[in-house]
């Protein structure tokens, strides 16, 4: 691309506020001009996308799904697509380079924040013909701008390649922000490119006609997909350790913020979790947000809730400049993510019981009313604390507390552990729990003779 | 647990809410198929009948007199009489409006239909909705036929059983079955009840179920999904609170406070090592039970002496019914026996004062007898709280209003406050009670408060958060005539000025006027009426809305005030009218006589021979002219949503 195309196009499509087209180029701006330098930047950035991404064809047990997929890692053969697909259910991929047919097979999906990402592998011989568009470090594409997309040939479509650019028309904020493009009938998955040949955004399906996910707000997502579906191991532990802070937080109300003159586009801080980065850093209940790494939090309500959201983007190790408002003065405090501690439980089998230590977090947000005891997570079907006594009632519920087995207090998980041996040790036929919920106190007693061999 | 709460809902939708009662609008034409059924009857009686045809027979013979039909305003159902002097036993619900809001309100207008079709006023003795008994008395100058009782304790599954009432307006319906079960827990009521497979419909309700030889066994109540599942509250249950009605007024439980128990079911007995009695599952600290050395864990094994045991849940609600039907104030001795950990248990004698029960709240089964105090432009409705609710909804020991309506998109909504939440403050000033809310909030409104501060409760989080009224007829200008000095659903009409932001100009005929709706009416509704309607003059309000119920009678036809009415209208002005006091403006003349306009059913005759265009309808509002029957809240509320758009346009 020549540089004198390039500065036509930066002054027709204004890249810049105050670029005026009479005084700037080294020539004259016409139509003819701007028109010929997206027509050449059309061909130029259709042949960067080439090979870089491809047209796929996913039979699912529901149905059959169409779609572009970027080429994000071209020796190991990662492909991307926007969606959310069940591993269940995918039973065939197909894809096509440059018209050609090879097959790919499901890696991993994920879904985030109502977005779903996929990970697919393209079979080993197609590999070579493939290369990778980079999603480190992608630009922002600012109101305005032009952005070119591409759909390659499939077996059904009735083209070579699809190609169109469109201005920016706007950003939807969200958790994910979205670019509005106007009506498109790129496929989904569709890579953009800015004028420069950049990869910026995808295309996002029917949900969103016309809008484009942009890659920069997806890196760290992608990088995590790859870890997880590298390691099937580790992504237990990448779930069950996501990075935290250690906050609970909330929108400011609207009506309120005006009435006590606060930011609008504040956010509460309802909880600091004990022994939490959040804690270590300060950070205090009520407590207001106001930006994020000398980013104000912008917009009301939703809106306010997804921009901190992304601002925050939690990731292990990284450290978080937050502004707060505290009694009427503003303050920054730095908090650095760092995994979330592990989550303590047991199962007892035979019983049918699986209990969680209470965490501060549990005891706050679940709004219990005793640290001392340990909490109830899950009721196994069958089992004999599924039993029920009235019509359709189990003995157990989720979000109870046993506070006592057999008249014993039961202060903690080990605890809770040594008096169920005990009783399994014993071979006691009945045990006597003492349940909370809320600040009311019950009992209920376990017949463990209803236990089935398999449960023992 | 999800089969449960459909059984139970079901129970409720069908057997409550729609009711066994029967909604008014069903009549059936009964007077030929009466001619029909006669001449087959005179047809067949050559033919031979068995002992049960005779048996069936007779019991209808002897039965009929003293089975009656109750109708309401809103609903209606069956019944039965009781004494030669007129007192009738029917359902609670029957005789209730199904007002969510204030559950405990009864019809106005009950009317009972003997076998006869001999038509009679009946007054309210006293009501429960759970148990679901009423008893009504209507005055006869001739004896009447009084049903005879059975003891339902000898009821036995598999007896035969005959109910008789008014299925879906089918008067004297008579269905045979047999007793399918004696104590039936599984609807979640206040006692067990008895199940039959006798066909039970909406309208039997109140009606009774007999054993074979025409005795009262029970009290047709409610009705479940599927076929032949009825159920009848026993009826010794039925003649305690009859007693009860006749006595107080009401139904007087007693009970432990605050103590929860339960059944003592076999696991449990072993594991703690006691085998008979009643489990005391939980105690309130710093209450009477508590002081008398209740602890939960504590098993109850004698009662006065006398020994006590539950390990089924019918058992159970039989022991609590035990207490239950003590008089209030009855010091009782409790037989205790504590769990010792590794040695025999301990007993102990506890003795406990009985105090009367707090209201019931609105729980499965249960219709509740605690009353919302609802603001429905803020969309903010709240109960008062007491132990048992706090215990039934597992709520903490704030004090406070329990929120009980956010409406959609309301300010209430949009300052976060939900339901579930407790209302701690307004303003800065604690509302621990109904009354005490709406005296703050009412400041509030008066003042056109642009924001209201309210400080909550939120899963045991104190948050403080604004109300943004919008008082969207602010500066509108409302003249209220009261024609009499009860107006129902007075703190209606008040909140809805406030609310709406309407300068209220209150007159009337009457020195002062007082809601009847609640009981803390008194002070934040009283409206001190300094001012005679008739020094109204029309350029001071935008609005006139007349109100009164039949006492306001004299004052239909006074020419001061059809006048008024008359060049309200001409001047483009609101014109309204609620239930009786609409008559008013039926009475004007002039070009207002185009308009259609509705008023109390009573008054359809008297009121279509006035109006060129009465329709009967419940709300009416026809171009500045808005009218309504009144008769209950959900149609007064339409009524000021139509008033309100007559006044913003």
């Amino acid at each position: 691309m020549t540089r004198t195309l390039v500065a036509a196009l930066a002054i027709s499509i204004g890249c810049g506020p105050g670029s005026t087209p009479s005084v700037q180029g080294p020539e004259p701006v016409t139509g003819h001009n701007v028109i010929d330098a997206l027509h050449k930047l059309t061909v130029e950035n259709g042949e960067v996308v080439k090979g870089r991404s491809v047209y796929v064809e996913v039979t699912e047990s529901t149905g059959v799904n169409t779609g572009v997929a970027v080429v994000i890692d071209s020796a190991n053969g990662y492909l991307l697509m926007p969606i959310f697909m069940a591993k269940k259910n995918v039973d065939k991929i197909r894809i096509w380079i440059e018209g050609d047919e090879f097959s790919a097979r499901f890696l991993f999906s994920d879904n985030e924040n109502g977005l779903g990402l996929s990970l697919l592998k393209v079979e080993e011989s197609a590999r070579e013909l493939l290369q990778a568009l980079d999603y480190h470090n992608s630009p922002f594409a600012n109101q305005g701008q032009y952005l070119f997309a591409y759909t390659p040939t499939g077996a059904q479509t009735n083209f070579e390649t699809f190609a169109f650019h469109s201005q920016v028309r706007g950003t939807i904020m969200s958790v994910y922000d979205q670019l509005h493009m106007g009506q498109t009938n790129a496929a989904i998955g569709t890579p953009l490119l800015d004028t420069k040949g950049a990869w910026v955004g995808l295309m996002a399906g029917s949900r969103y006609r016309g809008s484009v996910y942009l890659v920069r707000d997806l890196e760290d997502r992608i990088d995590t997909l790859i870890q997880k579906a590298e390691d099937p191991d580790k992504y237990e532990e990448i779930e069950k350790r996501k990075p935290w802070i250690g906050i609970r937080t909330e929108v400011i109300n609207e009506d309120y913020a005006k009435y006590k003159d606060l930011p609008k586009s504040g956010i509460w801080v309802r909880a600091v979790y004990r022994d939490s980065p959040a804690e270590r850093a300060g950070l205090k209940p009520d407590d207001l947000i106001v930006a994020i790494d000398d980013r104000d939090i912008k917009g009301r309500g939703n809106v306010a809730w997804s921009q901190f959201r992304k601002l925050m983007r939690p990731k292990d190790g990284v450290k978080r400049n937050i502004k707060v408002i505290r009694d009427g003065t503003k303050q920054t405090l730095t908090a650095i993510y760092e995994k979330r501690p592990e989550e303590k439980s047991f199962k007892d089998g035979k019983i049918g019981l699986t209990v969680s230590a209470i965490t501060d977090m549990a005891y706050q947000d679940k709004n219990l009313e005793t640290r001392q005891g340990v909490l109830i997570s899950d009721i196994e079907r069958g089992s004999p604390a599924a039993t029920s006594r009235t019509f359709g009632a189990s003995l157990f519920q989720r979000g109870q507390v046993i506070v006592a087995v057999n008249g014993k207090p039961v202060p903690d998980l080990a605890t809770f552990k040594a008096l169920i041996r005990e009783v399994r040790e014993r071979n006691d036929e009945v045990v006597l729990f003492k349940l909370m919920s809320g600040r009311f106190t019950f009992f209920e007693s376990v017949n463990l003779s209803l236990a089935t061999e398999a449960e023992e | 647990m999800s089969t449960v709460s459909i059984v139970r809902s079901t129970a409720v939708s069908l057997g409550l809410i729609v009711g066994l009662s029967l909604p008014s609008g069903i009549k059936i034409a009964e007077a030929d198929d009466d001619r029909k059924a006669t001449s087959k009857r005179t047809k067949r009686k050559s033919a031979k009948k068995s002992a049960n045809d005779r048996r069936g027979e007779q019991l209808f013979r002897e039965f009929n007199p003293s089975l009656v039909e109750i109708m309401t305003e809103g609903s209606g159902g069956s019944g039965y009489i009781i004494s030669k002097d007129g007192y009738i036993l029917t359902n609670g619900h029957v005789i209730s409006m199904f007002d969510r809001e204030d559950p405990m309100r009864v019809s106005k207008k009950i009317t009972v239909r003997m076998h006869d079709e001999k038509i009679h006023k009946a007054r309210e003795i006293g009501h429960s909705l759970d148990p679901d008994v009423a008893l009504l008395k209507i005055d006869v100058d001739y004896e009447l036929k009084p049903v005879t009782f059975a003891d339902s304790k000898q009821v036995v599954t598999g007896q035969v059983s005959w109910a008789a009432g008014m299925p879906r307006g089918l008067k004297q319906t008579y269905t045979k079955g047999v007793i399918s079960n004696t104590e039936r827990t599984a609807l979640g009521t206040f006692t067990k009840v008895i199940q039959t497979d006798a066909a039970i419909n909406p309208g039997n309700s109140g009606g009774p179920l007999l054993n074979e030889a025409g005795q009262v066994i029970g009290m047709n109540t409610y009705g479940v999904g599927g076929n032949n599942l009825g159920f009848a509250l026993p009826i010794d249950v039925v003649l305690v609170l009859e007693e009860h009605f006749r006595k107080f007024g009401r139904f007087k439980r007693s009970s432990p406070s605050f103590m929860i128990t339960k059944e003592l079911y076999d696991d449990l007995g072993q594991a703690i090592g006691i085998e008979k009695g009643v489990f005391v599952e939980y105690v309130e600290p710093d209450t009477d039970a508590h002081k008398a050395g209740f602890r939960a864990g504590d098993v109850i094994i004698a009662v006065n002496g006398k020994s006590v045991h539950a390990s089924k849940r019918s058992e159970l609600l039989d022991f609590n019914w035990s207490l239950t039907t003590m008089p209030n104030s009855t010091e009782v001795s409790f037989t205790v026996k504590r769990p010792v950990a590794g040695g025999s248990p301990q007993t102990k004698t506890l003795a406990l004062r009985l105090v009367e029960s707090d209201p019931l709240p609105r729980k499965d089964h249960q219709i509740g007898e605690i009353r919302e105090l609802r603001y429905d432009h803020l969309g903010l409705g709240v109960h008062e709280l007491n132990r048992t609710y706090r215990y039934q909804y597992r709520l903490g020991k704030h004090a406070g209003v329990h929120i009980v309506t956010s409406g959609r998109s309301s300010p209430a909504q949009k300052a976060g406050l939900g339901r579930g939440h407790i209302v701690k403050a307004i303003q800065g000033v604690e509302v621990p009670t109904q009354q005490a809310f709406a005296q703050e909030l009412d400041k509030q409104l008066k003042a056109k408060a642009k924001y209201i501060e309210v400080l909550y409760y939120r899963r045991g989080e104190e948050l403080e958060t604004v109300l943004a009224p919008s008082y969207p007829l602010r500066g509108k200008r409302l003249a209220l005539v009261a024609l009499t000095d009860e107006i129902e659903y007075l703190d209606f009409f008040h909140r809805f000025t406030l609310e709406l932001g309407i300068t209220p100009i209150w007159t009337g005929t009457v020195k002062q006027t007082k809601a009847a709706v609640y009981d803390h009416a008194e002070q934040p509704f009283s409206v001190v009426l300094a001012r005679a309607p008739s020094s109204l003059k029309v350029d001071e309000f935008d609005a006139i809305l007349f109100l009164g119920d039949k006492d306001s009678k004299p004052y239909w036809n006074d020419p001061a005030l059809t006048r008024l009415v008359e060049n309200a209208y001409t001047s483009g002005k609101v014109v309204a009218g609620v239930g009786p006091a609409a008559m008013v403006l039926i009475h004007a003349s002039g070009p207002i006589k185009d308009k259609k306009m509705t008023t109390t059913r009573e008054l359809g005759d008297l009121a279509s021979q006035k109006a060129q265009k009465f329709t009967g309808g419940a709300v009416e509002a026809d171009a500045k002219v808005v009218t309504t029957t009144g008769i209950d809240r959900r149609v007064v509320r339409r009524f000021l949503m139509a008033l309100k758009g007559e006044m913003t346009n």
